[in-house]
């Protein structure tokens, strides 16, 4: 998303320049037309734009229409954790071949948050782990895990490292959902308070 | 910057949906013939065909300078929030530099004669730039180092050992 928005603001920087600068060239009367003493809305413009009505009007609603929902999806791109990546779904466990009994007995639903949450749990659970934030993105059945791990600074990294890989391993093992990628970030923080292990 | 780029697209977002809204409430609204609800069209328009490309330099500069602020401060390197420690198999590894940078002047501040040590972090491919600014004598500049290398190098690894870690002297403290 970060990458995105900055593609976004680049071309938006580019789009104003360029219309500020070829404003600043008309009115310095640098082209041949428009004039630097014509009007910024000339009256060609208009008369052909009255020539369309109401399709004009129409076709100005659809485009506003488009980018209002071009902004809702702005804005929830925004608010959406995991930078705009689609959360993952429930998780689903099926008691029978499905199409040969009735599809919906004996089958066991686990929420994505139950699962994020007790990864976090179990990742906190880890010596030297203060804090865990995860997210699971993807399909339920090979997700992409990406997780932000607060960590004791005086922690023997390589050490956190594997225990951290044990803990996702066991995990994989309880659910059945290796994740098919695991983004793992670190930030090192002061320990907080003594640890009862 | 990150930060910034993310409020700025949440204010565009809410500008896009909101305008879009309300122009296209004004379009349904021309076409009943219900005259204008909110936004002088009009006016607008009237004002426009009324000012010459010389009235609206200064508007057209404004235009072009934030146009350009944007553009450069968007096109320049941004450092890189991340450091990365290690790929394993599916698993990607990273140090949050800001946390390592802060980590380190606390280590070289502690471990040293060094005061109000400041660690900068630019990661560049397989190695890491370390600079540091302490207020320090010049005799403890290699303990500065040496401390400094042993946490990254603990932290990061050996094979990220060859670090260069610059000391910057402001003042000499008794």
């Amino acid at each position: 998303m970060d990458r995105r928005n900055r593609i976004r603001f680049a071309l938006l920087g580019l789009l104003l320049l360029a219309a500020g600068v070829a404003g600043l060239l008309a009115g310095a009367d640098v082209f041949e037309a428009p004039a630097a003493d014509s009007p910024v809305l000339p009256d060609w413009l208009v008369a052909r734009w009255d020539r369309y009505n109401p399709w004009n009007l129409v076709a100005v609603g659809i485009a506003a229409l488009l980018l209002a929902w071009y902004g809702w999806r702005l804005v929830r791109a925004q608010l959406r954790r995991g930078g705009g990546r689609a959360e993952m779904g429930d998780l689903e466990y099926w008691a029978a071949e499905p199409g040969r009994q009735n599809a919906d007995r004996g089958r066991t639903t686990v929420r994505a948050a139950a699962i994020s949450h007790s990864t976090e749990k179990a990742l906190e659970r880890v010596r030297g782990v203060e804090r865990a934030l995860v997210g699971l993105f993807g399909s339920p059945y090979a997700p992409e895990l990406r997780a932000r791990l607060d960590v004791n600074a005086n922690t023997d990294l390589t050490q956190l490292r594997r225990n951290i890989s044990a803990a996702l391993e066991r995990l994989a093992t309880t659910t059945g959902m290796p994740p098919r990628s695991a983004d793992i970030t670190l930030r090192l923080v002061e320990r907080q308070q003594a640890r009862v292990s | 910057m990150r930060a910034f780029n993310r409020v700025l697209s949440l204010l565009l977002g809410l500008a896009l949906l909101a305008g879009g809204l309300l122009v296209a409430a004004e379009v349904a609204a021309a076409l009943l013939d219900r005259g204008e609800l909110v936004i002088p069209a009009r006016r607008w328009a009237d004002e426009l065909r009324a000012t010459t490309f010389t009235d609206a330099r200064v508007v057209f500069g404004v235009v072009a300078a934030v146009g350009l602020v944007l553009l450069v401060a968007e096109a320049r390197r941004w450092p890189k929030q991340r450091v990365p420690l290690a790929d394993d198999q599916q698993r990607s590894w990273w140090l949050l530099r800001r946390s390592l940078e802060q980590h380190l002047g606390r280590a070289v501040t502690t471990g040293t004669g060094a005061t109000g040590a400041r660690a900068r972090v630019r990661p560049q491919r397989r190695r890491l730039r370390v600079r540091l600014d302490a207020d320090v004598a010049p005799t403890a500049r290699p303990a500065v180092e040496q401390r400094a290398a042993q946490v990254l190098d603990q932290l990061i690894g050996p094979d990220r050992s060859q670090i260069r870690v610059r000391i910057r002297r402001r003042e000499r403290v008794a």
